[in-house]
């Protein structure tokens, strides 16, 4: 910052303390002043506060604060010698003086550099004066303060609070760009990919609204180092200049704390300003901001709960049977389901808590669509429907990233050129659907597009030509087969990376995105008719509705998202492809995975398991076998177990870090009765176990990558 | 060095059988002994690791010293504990044959691990407690415990490649 040289620091400190009270001073005096138009005493007092300011900002050598000081008081000079009447315009844009000097007076103390742009204010100063209307309402956040508002002030200092950075993010474009909205947009939905945008100006509703001028700035939180988050903004068109700094003003102190009239989207000057902050908060006392990770240990203390719900009902049982006679114990059983029943509604609220309307993730969609659809030159329709269906917001995060590649594909390679279309006897325009809706439990969320549609063989072809699988594997390949390389890592069917696309967020991504929050991802495809995405998501995190099931003397839960039937195979019906055993789920063949061998044989010789180890024969050797058919997109798997137990809502805990991660074991839970079982991590098992099918079925097939 | 630690002042000790030898533990570290109680195999992980149980609600690691220490598999008994003991902030279940007493033991009668040969290995020992009778060795569970993670590691990466070979 430019400033006299010297200034000493009680000089500064004198400043500061005098500012304050000035600017608290005007605040007052402002508001008044609307509604006391002829109060003389009230108008030369704020023309008295504006003169010190300019005066004492200038002896500092802030020329930013001296030059809004001297605007404001050569409006006032007019207002005094009543050239000028006071009116809402005034008011205004005296008021977005004083939101403007607070912030400078707020960098000042911080010794951090200012980098508000006052002409604006300046200007509407001046137009204030001269009774003209204020300059181009339709750019006026374009360089106002980041004011924040109360809301925004809050998500500052939760974010302070759970340790995340916040990093204030100043973004220029080419001025001559015609596309400054959507850049605005693109930095906007950038950063709200890698975080939290606690305020931005222009504000989300300004750049939606298109009243954006050549920069934009954001506060941004998040756990990332400025280096990361400028990274992706650098691959923003049109950028000439991008600051990354730390964001200095603290949260502890909110003089920034304006009422909303002071918001950046309030900066329409219709809106006058008279309602003081305490009128406009009290509707925001209705909702409580609460950290997820507390209402994460609140689920999981009830989870606790749960347990010793069960727990405790069977021991009434057990106690009734027992003593039918006494009368306490009939007490305890009363108030036991009566604890039973409260602590099913308290679990039941909390998981209402966690659940977001899937809306969230969608609102930004139509925009992104329709600036791709623009930049490739498509036609495309989009449509958005069950935006309402709510889902636990921990899902709701993970999904993001997913669909927003899922749709870029979709109009990037999916949607044809309107020539093409017209060419395939298709309408011109594309029509691209995103749909979520809930069905048995889980949430299906569905791209689907009337594009080209994805051709196997394609595929085929591209995945031998990088290298991904040989020739000769690729032949053995079935369409359905040859769609699932799409989700190997590192495979694009896109000829060229474009700017849209080649971000480097390959389909593997997305799989292993879905798949990490317990769901999967489906293609359905048709080439020349389109392709459609099937994500199945389960409601939740927190509680996994599973099937139980036994091998040997551990207990296993696998979700039942994964679960496709139950079955009894006859040991006729399982034949060998190749050293693999095999049996025909639906007309498909699936190999068949014994849990007892894969699981109770240990790595190594099996010491001290050799009890369990010779019995396996005899299972193999049985005449039937209950096996549990798993799916993980379209591939079948069939699991056998010992016996089915039944469906089980559970709780997942984790190994803990001493156990570490196990292959094939999400994680643990805790039945009624206290015995612990495993939960299975179904695409951990299925991955690694048709990997050694594949390779088992043909040595050469899998080119080693 | 650590023997040294052992000798500033009186300490007591949870003492264990194992096998033919008595070992002891820091009380300190001890959280709580509990009887043996089904344990829940963790499939693909290390032979001494017996698996999981539920400690009132919470899941926590079991592993058998007797199979740490590459022992002979002891015949189950009534005797059989589990030793909970705090390693760094995350509870970890020991099994032992039987536990026989808490102990307080005098700096004087600890000697340096060296003198005496035992089935553990000797740097995992702190010294060798010397009693009219007896000798008690006393075992840094910490240590013992932190380098099983380890183990864990390579032997569980091991049993995936054998199971994927």
């Amino acid at each position: 910052m430019e400033l006299a040289a010297d200034i000493t620091a009680e000089d500064m400190a004198v400043f500061l303390q005098e500012a304050d009270e000035q600017l608290q001073s005007l605040d007052e005096n402002i508001v008044r002043l609307e509604k006391e138009k002829e109060n003389q005493d009230l108008l030369q007092e704020i023309f008295r506060i504006a003169h010190t300011l300019k005066g004492s900002s200038a002896m500092l050598g802030f020329r930013l604060m001296t030059d809004l000081a001297h605007a404001m008081e050569s409006l006032l000079d007019r207002v005094r010698k009543k050239t000028v009447p006071v009116t809402t315009q005034v008011a205004d844009a005296l008021l977005h003086s004083l939101d403007l000097l607070l912030v400078l007076k707020r960098d000042l103390a911080n010794s951090t550099d200012s980098h508000v742009n006052v002409a604006p204010v300046v200007a509407e100063l001046e137009a204030a004066s001269t009774g003209q209307a204020a300059p181009g309402p339709a750019k006026p956040a374009a360089a106002a303060p980041l004011a924040l508002d109360l809301n925004a002030t809050t998500k500052l200092q939760l974010a302070q609070a759970s340790g995340q950075k916040v990093h204030l993010v100043k973004v220029a474009f080419n001025p001559e760009t015609s596309w400054a909205a959507v850049r605005c947009f693109q930095v906007l939905q950038t950063l709200s990919l890698l975080g939290e945008v606690i305020d931005s100006t222009p504000s989300a509703a300004d750049v939606e609204a298109e009243k954006v001028g050549s920069q934009i700035q954001a506060l941004f939180a998040s756990e990332l180092d400025e280096e990361t988050v400028r990274k992706p903004l650098t691959a923003i068109f049109d950028v000439v200049s991008l600051e990354v700094a730390l964001y200095a003003g603290d949260g502890a102190a909110p003089p920034e704390a304006k009422p909303a009239a002071a918001a950046p989207e309030a900066s329409s000057l219709g809106d006058a300003p008279q309602a003081p902050a305490q009128v406009q908060a009290a509707p925001q006392a209705q909702t409580v901001r609460i950290d997820v990770e507390r209402l994460d240990r609140l689920m999981n203390t009830i989870g606790e709960l749960v347990i010793d719900r069960t727990r405790i009902l069977q021991i009434g049982k057990l106690l009734e049977s027992r003593y039918k006679e006494d009368e306490l114990v009939h007490a305890l059983g009363e108030t036991s389901s009566h604890v039973v029943k409260v602590v099913d509604d308290l679990q039941e609220e909390i998981m209402k808590a966690r659940m977001l309307p899937i809306g969230t993730v969608f609102n930004g969609f139509p925009r992104m669509v329709r600036d791709l659809a623009q930049k490739v030159g498509k036609q495309v329709e989009f449509l958005v429907s069950g935006q309402d269906t709510e889902i636990d917001r921990t899902v709701i995060e993970r999904i993001r990233d997913p669909l927003v590649h899922i749709l870029r594909n979709a109009v990037d390679h999916g949607i044809e050129t309107p020539e093409q279309r017209r060419a395939a006897g298709k309408p011109e325009s594309g029509t691209l659907r995103l749909a979520a809706y809930q069905e048995h439990g889980y949430i299906l969320v569905t791209v689907e597009d009337d594009g080209r549609g994805i051709d196997p063989e394609r595929i085929r072809q591209s995945a031998v030509s990088k290298g991904v699988i040989t020739a000769e594997a690729a032949g053995r390949l079935t369409e359905s087969e040859s769609l699932d390389i799409i989700f190997l890592p590192g495979f694009s069917t896109a000829e060229k990376t474009t700017e849209v696309s080649g971000r480097g967020v390959g389909m593997d991504i997305v799989k292993t995105n879905i798949e990490s929050i317990n769901g999967f991802v489906q293609l359905e495809t048709k080439v020349g008719k389109g392709a459609k995405f099937i994500l199945r998501l389960p409601l939740t995190l927190a509680t996994i509705q599973s099937l139980l099931f036994r091998v040997g003397p551990t207990v296993y839960a696998v979700p039942l998202i994964y679960v496709l039937e139950a079955v009894i195979v006859q040991a006729r019906e399982i034949s060998t492809v190749q050293g693999q055993e095999v049996i025909r789920i639906r007309q498909a063949v699936a190999p068949l995975l014994r849990l007892r061998s894969a699981f109770l044989s240990r790595g190594k010789d099996g010491t001290g398991e050799t009890s369990v180890v010779a019995d396996a024969p005899t299972v193999q050797a049985a005449t039937q076998c209950q096996v549990v058919v798993v799916r993980l997109g379209d591939r079948f798997v069939g699991l056998a177990v010992d016996a089915l137990m039944e469906l089980q809502e559970v709780m997942a805990k984790s190994l803990g870090q001493y156990m570490g991660q196990v292959k094939g074991i999400a994680g643990v839970s805790i039945l009624g009765d206290g015995q612990v079982v495993l939960i299975l991590d179904v695409p951990s098992l299925i991955n690694t176990f048709l990997a050694n099918g594949v390779r088992k079925a043909g040595r050469s097939g899998v080119a080693s990558a | 060095m650590e023997a040294n630690a052992v000798q500033q002042d009186e300490k007591q000790l949870v003492v264990f059988d194992l096998g033919a030898e008595s070992y002891g533990v820091d009380i300190s570290a001890v959280r709580e002994i509990i009887r043996m109680q089904q344990i829940t195999r963790v499939p693909r992980t290390p032979e001494f690791v017996e698996g999981v149980i539920n400690l009132r609600g919470k899941v926590i690691p079991v592993i058998d010293l007797r199979k740490r220490f590459a022992m002979e598999v002891g015949e189950p008994s009534k005797e059989n504990r589990i030793v909970v003991v705090d390693i760094g902030g995350q509870d970890i279940g020991v099994v032992v044959d039987a536990v026989t007493e808490v102990l307080r033991i005098s700096p004087d009668s600890v000697e340096p691990p060296a003198s005496v040969i035992t089935t553990a290995d000797s740097d995992y020992l702190l010294g060798i407690a010397k009693l009219e009778e007896r000798l008690i060795i006393l075992l840094d569970l910490q240590k013992v415990l932190a380098d099983v993670s380890e183990v864990a590691i390579e032997e569980s990466s091991t049993a995936e490649l054998a199971l994927a070979a």
